[in-house]
């Protein structure tokens, strides 16, 4: 799927083959760092830096590693940097506020207070799940885990949270 | 089929896996159990809620070209990187060029000519040898500025 672009990179045209890799990946870039951060302003704020540490790091890019594997490894390594950065600025956490925009009765459920009580690990796949438009493919590309991982987490978050829900009413 | 793995089937009914067969045994299973209609209408709320969470998020327009601004000086001056090299490659050449016509020169003039019989051929090895040694160190020499990020941990 980008070849094209480790053409450009393989060729040192890295301008042409930097403007395609942030056309094509912006979006999923920032999906990834707002499931690992929780909150879309920071998740912005911290692709922006990974797009400048890929551009950095094009040059030295060895094609061995598919463009998506090498560039979501950079994101994830960024986002947890960022996480560490943040959490040590402040103690409040990250992820936002409820903002509830749909029927009433899917209001009843509030998502970031259940979310909050998740495992890490569920919370980021489920996240990320419902921002790819339930692809697990995608979603296990993302975070570098097996298909069959990312569904067993995803259930086992779905469950707890069905739970947790059940519980509180 | 144990009501357990019809939670599985549910489950996956929601993320969009099943089949037209399979969607048709939970519904058919639903309509006898209420311990498995509870979880399918749990799921249902959890999977409408999360629906709406995430459905609004997303990258501001401006951000490709908030990228680019941050990356302003280095992304011209790799711009230009190459047309510096075919710079540098011609004044180095125009100086070597510069220093034969004195070297040749030099040996034209008689006094030299009887002192060091072999000046042109000595000289003109070294110029080339010169030439030699400097389109290998061009080709040799690293982009500026590419390997600041050493601590990154690439795959």
């Amino acid at each position: 799927m980008d070849e094209d672009l480790q053409e450009l990179a393989g060729q040192s045209r890295y301008h042409e083959a930097f403007e395609l890799l942030l056309a094509r990946y912006q979006n999923k870039v920032f999906r990834l760092a707002y499931s690992i951060l929780g909150n879309a302003a920071l998740a912005e704020e911290t692709a922006q830096d990974i797009f400048v540490r890929v551009w950095k790091a094009l040059p030295v890019y060895n094609g061995q590693a598919s463009v998506s594997t090498w560039l979501y490894a950079i994101s994830r390594n960024a986002c947890l940097s960022a996480r560490r950065k943040h959490a040590a600025r402040r103690e409040s956490p990250l992820e936002e506020t409820a903002e509830p925009r749909s029927s009433d009765h899917v209001m009843q459920v509030d998502v970031p207070a259940l979310l909050a009580r998740l495992p890490e690990v569920y919370r980021r796949v489920l996240t990320l799940f419902y921002l790819e438009e339930k692809s697990y493919l995608e979603v296990a590309q993302m975070l570098d885990l097996p298909m069959g991982t990312v569904k067993t987490h995803l259930h086992r978050a779905k469950k707890e949270a069905a739970a947790m829900l059940a519980s509180g009413k | 089929m144990a009501c357990a793995e019809y939670e599985e089937l549910i489950l996956d009914y929601f993320d969009g896996t099943l089949s037209l067969e399979q969607r048709q045994s939970v519904e058919t299973h639903l309509a006898g159990c209420s311990g498995c209609r509870e979880f399918w209408e749990a799921q249902q709320d959890l999977d409408a809620a999360l629906a709406a969470r995430f459905s609004p998020v997303a990258l501001s327009a401006g951000f490709e070209q908030q990228v680019l601004e941050r990356l302003d000086p280095e992304w011209e001056s790799r711009r230009f990187w190459r047309l510096s090299q075919v710079l540098d490659l011609a004044g180095y050449l125009a100086l070597t060029a510069a220093g034969g016509y004195v070297v040749f020169y030099l040996a034209s003039l008689p006094a030299v000519e009887a002192a060091f019989p072999q000046f042109a051929t000595y000289a003109s090895w070294a110029a080339g040898a010169l030439c030699c040694l400097y389109l290998l160190w061009a080709g040799i020499k690293p982009e500026p500025s590419l390997t600041q990020d050493s601590s990154e941990q690439f795959p």
